[in-house]
């Protein structure tokens, strides 16, 4: 019974950990706490949608075709809101990433309108191992993310165009000066983060099936973020693990009204305990 | 000179208040029922932009929670009649109070963390806010609802839409006044001198944890006033109306209108209840074009409508004062 919770969490976990991954890295680089981000991820959901079922192409073909879309968004609208606002307040900048929130959730919910769309793209056995018995999904969902997740930290520490990110990230300044071109890097940024989005809604759309509200996920990615403390991808990525384990023991063990609170109550606990997250440096 | 064209210009300023609320008070009975409707959200709408504005416009605090705290006041309001049997405007009261107390709560770690992290836990805060209404259902009903007493005052029942549409034209004039008035006093001054930059406020003296707590305070207070009132309009209560999209709605208001003036909220609320009643026939598209709007006005006009006009207006004195002037030396 713990160990199948346990499973559950980190499937839940691991969804969580690429939400907060996705948030983090548009963060540092452009300090741009991204509110559209739960519905990049529920867009990616759609690009499947029209990809597989629609058009009926070939998985592998589609779930690349779906990643270009991503990333595209991902560029698209960082040329719209993040490049004319970029001296503007935070405030300012929340609020229109609080805007596209709400026009590409309702411009989806006039296409497709307010229905769930199945989307079994990955449909496996489930695996025994002992008396365990794990989903296909779980497997394939914790697999896949795990996955991106080292991928994307591979390319942040090992290439060119990665250490430029980091230094963008650190100093924009001092990275503009060691020949970074920062505008680029920041179209990049929140290309990569489209990338992962399109990932995420991929993943979590056999789950839940495809809705315009999948994008609330991105509130559980937030408070991930901010257990692991906003500015480290490793933090981001072992805070969202926390959370997927600790609401699924609170769903279990307490009461499942308590799942949905638990990520709101850490997060705010983190926030006025140890305001720089967990595993946060504090500035 | 410029003094008299100041006070001849503030003179117009209050006459045209004046007149809008008369022609409105006097107008009240010869509406229609559901434009009566529609007059009293505007209201409701303009006492919660007005105690968003305290905090985000003036002090430069985000919050996203304050329909969390409307949603307290809502129900507070209608349990301290159930359970205490207190009279309507004793427990408005009370129930602002309570609001007030929870932004209290959230002024706290507002003092440790800023931006970022204040968006999230003021996020935080009111998604806590609205599962607690949904869940604890001894106390709220949860999704099943809570029937709202009829209120009384001084034996007169509210009851109908142009009582009530009163109670929120009067609660919302003394509130803007009382706001209006605080802006300029020593507290509105603190508030302004921490959102231009903390470190001179506290420079200058201003003492940083009382008065950011207390523009969270203020701010939630004026939230739970319009939530006790809300109820009455509403008669039955659900946590549906207090989550997070409505803190988004009412922070769009704000912003929309113009942050940090008085008139930049009122118009931004009353714009934004009205928007919908002129889009009725683009029902679809609703939620669309309020979005657009917002993202336009962020991008275009960044202190807002009424920025807007306030710049034409301060454009248009300095022309007339450059004439006078010219005129001057002519003569």
């Amino acid at each position: 019974m713990l160990i199948q919770n346990l499973i559950g969490g980190i499937q839940a976990g691991s969804l969580y950990a690429l939400v907060a991954l996705g948030l983090v890295i548009i963060y540092k680089a452009t300090e741009v706490l991204n509110f559209a981000y739960g519905e990049m991820v529920m867009l990616g959901a759609y690009f499947g949608l029209i990809f597989c079922a629609s058009l009926g192409l070939p998985l592998p073909l589609a779930f690349l075709l779906c990643l270009a879309s991503g990333a595209l968004l991902g560029v698209v609208l960082e040329k719209v809101i993040c490049r004319p606002l970029i001296k503007a307040s935070p405030m300012t900048m929340v609020i229109a990433t609080v805007a596209m929130m709400g026009i590409l959730k309702s411009l989806v919910r006039l296409v497709w309108g307010p229905g769930y769309y199945p989307l079994p793209i990955f449909s496996i056995n489930p695996i025994k191992i002992f008396s365990i018995s794990i989903s296909g999904n779980t497997l394939y969902t914790t697999l896949i993310s795990v996955m991106f997740m080292a991928v994307a930290f591979a390319f942040f520490q090992f290439t060119k165009l990665g250490k430029g990110m980091r230094a963008t990230s650190e100093n924009q300044t001092a990275a503009a000066l060691m020949g970074v071109r920062v505008p680029w890097i920041f179209t990049l940024t929140w290309g990569l983060a489209g990338l992962l989005a399109a990932v995420t809604g991929l993943l979590i759309a056999p789950i839940t099936a495809v809705s315009p509200d999948m994008g609330n996920v991105a509130i559980k990615g937030f408070a991930a973020g901010v257990m692991g403390g906003f500015e480290s991808v490793p933090g981001a990525i072992l805070g969202g693990f926390l959370l997927g384990v600790a609401e699924s023991l609170a769903g279990s063990y307490i009461s499942t009204a308590f799942k949905d609170v638990i990520a709101f109550l850490v997060l705010v606990a983190v926030l006025v305990i140890k305001p720089a997250g967990l595993f946060g440096v504090k500035e | 000179m410029t003094d008299a064209l100041r006070l001849r210009s503030r003179i117009l300023w209050h006459l045209a208040w004046l007149i809008l609320l008369a022609g409105l008070l006097l107008l009240a009975p010869k509406l229609d029922v559901y434009i009566l409707y529609v007059l009293t959200i505007v209201c409701l709408n303009v006492i919660l932009a007005t105690g968003l504005n305290l905090v985000t416009g003036y002090t430069g605090q985000i919050s996203l929670c304050h329909a969390g705290f409307l949603g307290i006041g809502a129900y507070a309001c209608p349990l301290f009649m159930i359970h205490c049997h207190l009279p309507y405007l004793l427990a408005l009261l009370l129930g602002g109070l309570v609001a007030g107390l929870a932004g209290l709560m959230v002024g706290v770690p507002a003092l440790r963390v800023r931006g970022l992290y204040l968006a999230m836990v003021t996020l935080g805060f009111g998604e806590i806010v609205f599962l607690v209404l949904h869940h604890w259902q001894g106390l709220t009903g949860g999704p099943l609802g809570l029937e709202v007493p009829a209120a009384t005052i001084g034996g007169l029942v509210i009851e109908g839409d142009l009582r009530l549409f009163y109670l929120f034209v009067i609660a919302a004039v003394v509130l803007i006044i009382i706001a209006r008035n605080l802006i300029d006093s020593k507290i509105g001054r603190a508030f302004r001198a921490i959102s231009h930059s903390e470190m001179a406020a506290q420079a200058s003296g201003v003492d940083l944890p009382t008065y950011k707590t207390l523009s969270f305070a203020l701010s939630a207070l004026y939230a739970g006033l319009a939530g006790g009132l809300y109820s009455q309009l509403l008669g039955y209560l659900s946590p549906d109306p207090f989550g997070l999209n409505e803190s988004i709605l009412y922070l769009t208001m704000v912003v929309v209108g113009g942050m940090g003036s008085v008139a930049g909220p009122v118009l931004g609320a009353s714009l934004l209840a009205l928007l919908p009643e002129f889009l009725r026939d683009f029902k679809e598209y609703q939620d669309f074009i309020l979005s657009a709007v917002l993202l336009v006005v962020i991008l275009f006009l960044p202190s807002g409508i009424f920025g807007l006009g306030r710049s034409g207006w301060a454009g248009l004195r300095g022309m007339i004062r450059e004439r006078g002037l010219t005129g001057g030396a002519g003569g």
